[in-house]
């Protein structure tokens, strides 16, 4: 239908006044909530972080690239760095442990699924801060592993509290849904017939994983993967929580920067920075996407 | 047959659900370079069958031979058989060329070598030149073709095909129908074909093995299937036919002759070696173009000759199928060419029928 496909969506709803196009009515109302409470504010956060920090009216409008240069600190580097670093091994994680869980729930009964993605999304119904207590009153130095530990005479071994590790284990657990979620969804649009084809062809499970599954199943993975990513580097609760004092992540620095020392310019530069990254990693995995669309059609 | 001759056997297999359905046993011999057809109604078995043997389905019990070994041991991706799907299955991110060398290189056969076979067999099956193409660009019959040479290229000891054809439309399934026989001829590629469509099983098989609820009814040519079916199902499955019940009046030189239930007697020749006792309760089974229809003469007195009226009379272009009424019997079918002289029989309402003793199948009650 080269007619229908030229139009614009929702022109096939009666629009009146006639000179007013059918899209303004369907996305209108959302695009002004976003400009009033994102694009404005946003745009604000980019001008304070230009701004000189004044101890006095958090900002004067005098520019200056000062709070830009002292992310170069390489304390901050370091925070920045641990982020990065904190956000890739969660979402390696979340897709090492998620994609045979989404596979299991988009291959089993009706019924089954019913109760396994109940399972799986009732987690996100309790708030992060409670999750994160829950890890720690698990995994503590007086929690309940070391305490049954100790019951049984094998002492208090249990030391991950305040490491890098206590913060990916919470993260994981909190963010595995974000990423089971979508994964299911995809592969679920894959036929079984396709899995069983590979296996017909000389495929043990392994390949048709690598092969089969993870090439079809891909931009679900990859938008799976990007949101926990997302989720992963912006938490402010989860590290302040697990990781103490030494494993600070950018969130934490921002959110003391804008309650404790009142350095709004300088936690805008710090927010703004966080954006540009998640930004660039979007463009750089929607490149990617392409990249390998393009390799499979070459023949792989 | 001899047992070099067997490419695949199967012994007693049998496949018990949790439910109610149950397939087999089920015994088969496949013979090697045999164009065999499994047959059936939807929920006959005949795909739990090949899944059973392409190692998708575990049997229960029995035991899959293939060339004399042990077949259902192995997983499905150790049996290195050929499968060409209902729906074709071709691997939606992978080029034409990619789908028809997936299993080549699994198998860590060289580049070149992948790419020298993948134009050879593309070749075969009529497809030069597509390698490059997505099989979303393909039609139909074209992936069906790239289906078929992904499986052919690992030159199987055993291709399975399932339902492959039912996905096309009508003509291109003649026309592949033609294609696929011609080229597992050429090939002597032992093939088993599950079918639910007795038109297509007639057309390409060299024996077929006729299922229904989970058992073999028979297995023959298609020459034994339609001409001497060994059940009542076989005889309806199988095309159309008259279903008579009647009794055995006599039986001289191999004829028996048999009684209607409203009186009327039927002549029908008995195969060499069967035997069958005088009064005994038979089924009758005539094929439709077996019976010839005259108008009615005013002698009664041929035996071999029921009376009857026409029901309904519809003109299919070549055939005509005629409704035939006859005092005490089910309404009757009958089939001929549609020719002048079979229009003139049946301008007049009142009707003989002829019934040939030697297209008379008769089966025990």
């Amino acid at each position: 239908m080269p007619a229908l496909s030229s139009s614009l969506p929702g022109e096939a709803i009666a629009a009146y006044p006639p000179w007013i196009p059918g899209w303004v009515w369907l996305i209108g109302p959302y695009l002004l909530v976003l400009i009033g409470v994102l694009v404005l504010p946003l745009a604000n956060v980019a001008a304070i972080s230009v701004f000189t920090h004044d101890p006095r009216a958090f900002w004067s409008a005098r520019l200056t690239g000062a709070n830009y240069a002292r992310l170069l600190d390489p304390y901050y580097v370091q925070v920045l760095v641990r982020t990065l670093r904190i956000g890739l091994i969660t979402t390696v994680a979340c897709a090492a442990l998620g994609f045979p869980v989404a596979y299991w729930l988009a291959r089993c009964s009706r019924r089954v699924v019913t109760i396994g993605l109940f399972l799986i999304v009732m987690p996100m119904m309790v708030s992060t801060v409670i999750r994160s207590f829950g890890w720690m009153v698990l995994l503590g130095r007086t929690g309940v592993i070391n305490v049954a530990s100790e019951a049984l005479g094998l002492g208090r071994w249990l030391t991950i509290m305040n490491t890098e590790a206590a913060v990916v284990i919470a993260l994981v657990q909190i963010c595995l849904p974000l990423l089971v979620l979508p994964t299911m969804a995809a592969i679920e649009k894959v036929p079984v017939s396709l899995e069983e084809a590979a296996s017909n062809l000389g495929a043990g499970a392994i390949t048709v994983f690598r092969r089969v599954l993870i090439p079809l199943a891909a931009p679900g993975l990859a938008s799976g993967a990007l949101l926990v990513f997302v989720v992963a580097i912006s938490v402010v609760v989860t590290p302040a929580l697990m990781g103490g004092r030494s494993n600070r992540m950018l969130g934490n620095e921002i959110y003391d920067q804008v309650i404790t020392a009142m350095n709004w310019p300088f936690a805008s530069a710090m927010a703004i920075v966080l954006i540009a990254v998640v930004l660039a990693l979007l463009g750089l995995s929607l490149a990617a996407g392409r990249a390998l669309a393009r390799r499979s059609v070459r023949g792989a | 047959m001899l047992a070099q001759d067997i490419a695949l056997e199967l012994k007693s297999v049998t496949k018990i659900y949790k439910g109610s359905v149950t397939v087999g046993p089920i015994d088969l011999a496949v013979r090697q370079g045999e164009f065999f057809s499994l047959l059936g109604p939807s929920g006959c078995g005949k795909s739990t069958t090949l899944r059973c043997i392409a190692g998708f389905e575990t049997p229960t019990s029995g035991s899959i031979l293939l060339g004399g070994e042990r077949l259902d041991a192995k997983p499905a991706h150790r049996r290195d058989l050929g499968l060409v799907f209902q729906n074709h299955a071709l691997f939606p991110h992978l080029t034409v060329a990619g789908n028809v060398g997936f299993g080549l290189a699994l198998r860590k056969v060289g580049a070149g070598e992948i790419t020298r076979r993948v134009a050879r067999t593309l070749e075969l099956v009529g497809l030069a030149g597509c390698g490059a193409r997505m099989p979303s660009q393909l039609s139909g019959g074209q992936q069906q073709r790239v289906a078929l040479a992904r499986s052919l290229i690992l030159e199987p000891p055993l291709l399975l095909l399932d339902e492959p054809l039912s996905s096309l439309d009508l003509k291109l399934r003649q026309q592949m129908r033609d294609e696929l026989r011609g080229l597992q001829r050429t090939l002597g590629q032992t093939t088993v074909f599950v079918t639910h469509d007795q038109t297509e099983a007639l057309a390409m098989s060299d024996r077929i093995a006729v299922l229904s609820n989970g058992r073999i009814e028979q297995v023959g040519t298609p020459r034994e299937i339609y001409g001497a079916p060994a059940t009542r199902f076989v005889a309806n499955f199988i095309g159309e036919s008259n279903t008579l019940a009647a009794t055995v009046e006599g039986i001289r030189d191999e004829v028996a002759t048999l009684r209607l239930p409203a009186g009327q007697l039927l002549r029908a020749r008995l195969p060499a070696g069967t035997t069958r006792r005088v009064g005994e309760a038979v089924w009758a089974i005539v094929r439709p173009e077996n019976l010839t229809i005259q108008p009615a003469e005013n002698s009664q007195d041929d035996p071999t000759r029921l009376a009857g009226t026409l029901d309904t009379v519809s003109y299919l272009g070549e055939d005509i199928h005629v409704r035939l009424r006859v005092p005490g019997l089910d309404p009757l079918l009958a089939s001929m060419k549609a020719t002048r002289r079979a229009e003139v029989a049946l301008a007049v309402p009142k009707i003989e029928i002829g019934i040939d003793a030697c297209a008379v199948v008769v089966l025990a009650r």
